[in-house]
């Protein structure tokens, strides 16, 4: 046997990850100096050594060099393509943002600790390393590892009963939905005669085998658990509106991503097996009509966008459909650009919820009274999130809708394309109630002036502003998008 | 490897083809193991000797004499005590493989488990200075 080596993709590859875990080591032992009980400082240091270490991350992204895929790298664990590198700009970008937000919100509740910081870095290592996994075992290592620190975020406020009460909910079903995932692994594994690397079971030609079916349909079980898609959604409102918020917009945006980008790469590779066509249509079509339908009567905002989440969830479900129906990935392009615009718009919503939650527990529609008066810079940004959101023209969450019911058209799945555009019609006024509420509503009263960290008002700007600049300029990241998911069979 | 020797002498076994030959002595060795088990146990049941005694019939706790019932609420620093045994103790079981291999995994091999250990000192250094080693 050879001695142990590695090539230089190799280490260029986990370089991202890696810098991502050693961040959220320095932040924790950085730190160990405060014993308090009661940390009420800002703590601006934990946000410097996040950001730089985001940044680093981020830029350690483009060392390698190439668009082309590097090919299987440590014995087929992962790749390094420009698939898993864009799910991995938006994890780090996402890192950046929430650490920034994270230390004004947790000083005002008196938690501000390093472990928030440090968990969301190490739960950021594991989705970037979830995002170019191509091996069974390491999907499933990253996922229990990115799942696990995320538990601990959703019940970060010990005190608070809810968010405990949340939390726990969230680890049973996510303990549930693992136990899923790791059958449909076993069932796949064993039916594509003994193959961990994800080439090897597209190699197989197992994919006609009806028990093959069976461990495929498991698999998408245990992601679907994870994105909230109905009917494994019942979780996700009261972890929502339990957890801090910024452990709910962390959740929203990061796991959703990463969880798309590995179902995607693990779905384009074992094929759809006998009936994955027809499962894939039911679930998205009971999403997006039952996630809009749910979130219309909500008061709360978290729920709101807990709802509506997972209505995008039905919306996201169609490319993966699409592509795998007609076996043409570039068709899937829809899905990278969807969770890249939706990334930068809920990101701007969880801003200003976050502004809204400092200091206080309000979460209500009503709370929002008023604000274009007090704070219209975050009114402004929290109206573009919510109209690109809801897909109106101009943002880009119009251009991420546009490409998937276009191209849900264009493959035949024209029904499928009518009740998406019928049902984000419905959505169309949940999202605008809160408009409504900030420009033509007064403030209850004129002290009720809602607090802006400065981590905030950056995020809302710079999200808001990149929402409008891909809803005006989409062809660079739709271009970005189709050469990435082009790589993903390498 | 052990055979038999009535085998090797020339005496058909209908139904054991040359290959099941170590299956066959494998069997029997485990049909006598289960017998002779079996008949000291029952032997000792039939003819041993049986006297009752309260000392003999409380539970067994190592020799010490009981003091009360297991049943009974105990601090939770115990379970945090168990879960850091837990976490060194799988350090350990991740070193033997490498022990095995060490040669065969060169410099970049020393590299990474040099990193796991770095890392599981770090988790070290946290829990002593947050305090989980001390007991009250």
């Amino acid at each position: 046997m050879e001695p142990l080596s590695l090539s230089r993709a190799e280490i260029l590859a986990v370089l991202p990850a890696g810098f991502l875990f050693i961040t959220g080591l320095i932040q924790l032992l950085s730190d160990l100096g405060d014993t308090s009980k009661n940390s009420r400082h800002e703590k601006t240091h934990l946000a410097m050594i996040g950001a730089t270490g985001a940044l680093v991350a981020f830029a350690s992204l483009f060392v390698q060099g190439t668009l082309a895929s590097t090919g299987e790298l440590y014995a087929g664990a992962m790749t390094d393509d420009l698939f898993g590198r864009l799910g991995a700009g938006v994890i780090i970008v996402t890192s950046l943002f929430v650490t920034l937000m994270s230390g004004g919100y947790l000083s005002s509740s008196g938690n501000n600790k390093a472990e928030f910081h440090s968990l969301i870095n190490f739960s950021a290592g594991a989705m970037v390393l979830l995002c170019q996994a191509t091996n069974l075992v390491s999907i499933f290592v990253a996922i229990e590892t990115l799942s696990l620190a995320v538990y601990v975020l959703a019940g970060f406020f010990k005190e608070n009963k809810s968010a405990s009460e949340g939390a726990f909910k969230y680890f049973i079903m996510g303990a549930f939905s693992s136990g899923f995932l790791l059958f449909g692994m076993a069932l796949v594994y064993g039916l594509s005669g003994g193959s961990l690397s994800l080439s090897g079971i597209a190699a197989s030609g197992a994919s006609s085998d009806a028990l093959f079916a069976v461990g495929v349909l498991l698999v998408l079980i245990g992601f679907a658990f994870k994105v909230g898609v109905v009917p494994f959604h019942s979780w996700v409102p009261d972890v929502y509106q339990g957890a801090p918020v910024l452990a709910v917009g962390w959740m929203a945006v990061a796991v959703k991503s990463a969880s798309f980008f590995a179902l995607c790469r693990f779905l384009y590779h074992s094929g759809g097996g006998a009936y994955l066509d027809q499962i894939l249509v039911a679930l998205s079509v009971v999403t997006m009509i039952l996630g809009n339908l749910a979130a219309l009567n909500q008061q709360s905002l978290k729920r709101m966008l807990a709802y509506s989440g997972i209505a995008h969830s039905g919306y996201l479900m169609i490319p993966v459909l699409v592509a795998l129906s007609g076996n043409d990935l570039s068709i899937g392009a829809s899905l990278p650009f969807y969770l890249c615009a939706y990334a930068a718009t809920t990101l701007a919503a969880f801003g200003v919820l976050t502004a809204l939650s400092v200091s206080t527990d309000r979460d209500n529609i009503g709370d929002l009274n008023g604000l274009a008066k007090s704070r219209p810079m975050l009114a402004l940004g929290f109206t573009i999130a919510l109209i690109s959101l809801a897909g109106i023209p101009l943002t880009a969450g119009f251009i991420g809708k546009l490409m998937i019911f276009s191209d849900a058209i264009g493959a035949g799945f024209i029904q499928i394309a009518i009740i998406g555009i019928l049902t984000s019609l419905v959505s169309v006024y949940y999202y605008l109630r809160p408009v409504v509420a900030m420009w033509f509503r007064d403030p209850r009263s004129s002290f009720d002036l809602i607090p802006a960290p400065w981590g905030v008002q950056f995020t809302v700007g710079v999200c808001g502003i990149a929402t409008i600049f891909v809803g005006l300029f989409p062809d660079w990241l739709v271009e970005l998008s189709r050469i990435s998911v082009e790589t993903i069979l390498g | 490897m052990p055979t038999f020797l009535l085998l090797n002498s020339g005496i058909m076994w209908p139904s054991v083809a040359a290959g099941n030959l170590d299956l066959l002595s494998l069997t029997i060795f485990v049909i006598l193991t289960i017998v002779v088990g079996a008949v000291l146990l029952i032997l000792s049941e039939l003819l041993g000797p049986r006297r009752r005694d309260p000392e003999k019939e409380t539970i067994y706790e190592c020799g010490v004499p009981l003091l009360d019932s297991a049943r009974e609420p105990f601090t939770v620093k115990f379970h945090l005590v168990a879960i850091l045994f837990i976490l060194f103790d799988i350090e350990t079981v991740f070193l033997l493989p490498y022990a095995v291999v060490y040669k065969k995994l060169g410099i970049v091999g020393l590299a990474e488990m040099g990193v796991f250990l770095l890392i599981l000192a770090g988790g070290l250094v946290y829990l002593w200075k947050r305090g989980a080693l001390e007991w009250d």
